[in-house]
């Protein structure tokens, strides 16, 4: 067992010395359609944040007026419920609005200007679904407005669902470019990786006609396609990482891939490049010493 | 048991019949020549014998022995049975990128020995065999036509198998360096192992006398020995 996992080990090291060329080439061009297709999954994650923050723009908050007890806010909380259209509610106390202002801001001189806590509590509804529409939203908050206690009513403008509507439309145009994006993946790796064991077809037909079995025979190609795909979505990872950063200095910056991310994009690489290989070697015709 | 058996076997590829109908039966240690003009069918006649092409119809049988990897009982798979017949065709089909020793060596590994003293065991006895003694280390690019076939000769053998098919072993060779690739294969002939040889060249048939088969289209025309006839192992 471990002298035949030396072997394979020893044919991959003399597979990727002698056909280097040949191998560069395949990281290359493997590289380059992963890179494409790395830059997809950070916009579509990008997008997906995006589109997270776009529907909290949809929310209507509803400022309560000062010194409410807890009935009054019972009451209040009844009263909302009530609306036609209010999804879900939530309650943000004084205290609550003042540590998110306090991190949105990050200025320690405005804080200290503004001194003490000025911001009401406020009970923020989310629209249930079939309300989130300018319309939905517009009714709901006019019917807020009418509620005793309630001081003020604030809602996003009809842009911000609009905009939501654009994401969401470019998250299904994503969704099918993605589909053809990955099948171009296993193309090309799939490609090369054939290209590759083409160009030993000699040793493969010798060691079939000796009788050679997995070990000889896929093993070493099937390594070979795993580590050189592997290798390519790391390149593919500090190319990307590299031109993320170029274009912040310019237009924008996409957010980087979780680690945990990018180590399952080099898994699935890597497997996607042992299934080209395992295509090629099972696909190749037998050819036989005489 | 002969130690391989065609049993009325055919063989076509599409409308093609490469075989017709042919039945012929091996001993160990015999010395045959396939004999006949190109398209007669001998390369076909030693795939089938060298398990590499099954038969469109009829039986070949093969005496496993004590093929490697046999468990008494279960039926042994046609690759390890591929490793009791030794190979050599008319071009060499060495591994340019490793040198002598390793190529001749591989045969062994695929055999499942990796043990590298039992290699060597079985190796350089070989070397000495096939008197290339002293290129071990040498790569095919550096050897001559008649060193490269000695070369594929003791990776053939390195197996120890049982049948040894050759396929035109000379047509590459200069009649020197031809003479002694038959002087081996006589010699491996005499320690037991059944040596066919296809070849167009008669006057090795007249210089190394054993039995002819004389294929044409497929059909055996005459099993001789030494100008006598063969007895037919399977009557038809």
């Amino acid at each position: 067992m471990m002298a035949s996992g030396r072997y394979v080990l020893r044919e991959l090291w003399r597979g990727l010395v002698q056909h280097r060329t040949l191998c560069l080439t395949s990281v290359l061009s493997m590289s380059s359609i992963l890179l494409i297709f790395l830059f997809f999954l950070m916009i579509i994650q990008s997008v997906a944040h995006y589109t997270d923050h776009l529907e909290s723009r949809e929310e209507i908050s509803v400022f309560l007026n000062e010194g409410l007890s807890r009935s009054d806010l019972d009451q209040v909380q009844a009263s909302l419920q009530k609306i036609r259209g209010a999804g879900s509610l939530r309650y943000v106390s004084k205290e609550e609005a003042w540590a998110a202002f306090r991190e949105d801001v990050a200025d320690e001189a405005l804080i200290q200007a503004v001194g003490t806590n000025p911001l009401p509590a406020s009970f923020v509804i989310r629209p249930a679904q079939g309300y989130r529409s300018a319309d939905g939203v517009r009714t709901i908050a006019r019917e807020a407005e009418t509620i005793a206690h309630v001081e003020d009513v604030r809602y996003a403008g009809e842009w911000v669902l609009r905009a939501e509507q654009v994401v969401r439309t470019l998250t299904q145009i994503g969704a099918v470019i993605g589909i053809i994006v990955v099948l171009g993946v296993l193309f090309v790796v799939g490609a090369t990786t054939r290209l590759s064991v083409q160009t030993r077809l000699d040793s493969i037909h010798l060691v079939r006609s000796l009788g050679g079995g997995f070990v000889f025979n896929e093993a070493p190609y099937l390594l070979e396609g795993f580590v050189l795909a592997s290798l390519s979505s790391l390149l593919t990872i500090l190319i990307a990482h590299f031109l993320n950063d170029s274009l912040a200095e310019g237009l924008f910056r996409l957010e980087f891939l979780p680690t945990s991310t990018l180590a399952l994009f080099v898994g699935v690489s890597g497997l996607l490049g042992l299934v080209g290989s395992w295509i090629a070697v099972v696909t190749l015709p037998r050819k036989w010493l005489l | 048991m002969a130690l391989i058996r065609l049993d009325h076997v055919s063989k076509s590829y599409g409308d093609r019949i490469a075989l017709s109908d042919v039945t012929l039966s091996f001993e160990p240690g015999e010395w045959v020549f396939v004999l006949g003009p190109s398209g007669a069918g001998k390369s076909t006649l030693l795939r089938v014998l060298a398990l590499a092409e099954k038969p469109s119809s009829g039986r070949v049988e093969v005496d496993p022995g004590d093929v490697p990897g046999r468990t008494t009982g279960r039926r042994v798979s046609g690759r390890r049975m591929r490793r009791l017949v030794g190979v050599l065709g008319q071009e060499f089909r060495l591994l340019g990128d490793r040198p002598v020793y390793e190529n001749v060596a591989l045969a062994c590994q695929i055999s499942g020995i990796w043990d590298s003293g039992e290699i060597r065991e079985r190796v350089s006895p070989l070397l000495d065999q096939m008197g290339i003694r002293g290129k071990e280390t040498l790569y095919p690019n550096d050897l001559s036509a008649g060193e490269k076939q000695r070369v594929a000769l003791a990776r053939a053998m390195a197996r120890h198998p049982r049948i040894l098919i050759a396929d035109e072993p000379t047509g590459n060779l200069d009649p020197a360096a031809a003479g002694q690739i038959f002087a081996l294969l006589r010699d491996i002939c005499a320690r037991g192992t059944l040596v066919l040889v296809a070849t167009h060249a008669e006057d090795w048939v007249r210089r190394h006398p054993g039995r002819s088969i004389r294929l044409e289209r497929g059909i055996v025309r005459s099993d001789t020995v030494e100008g006598e006839p063969a007895p037919q192992v399977i009557p038809r």
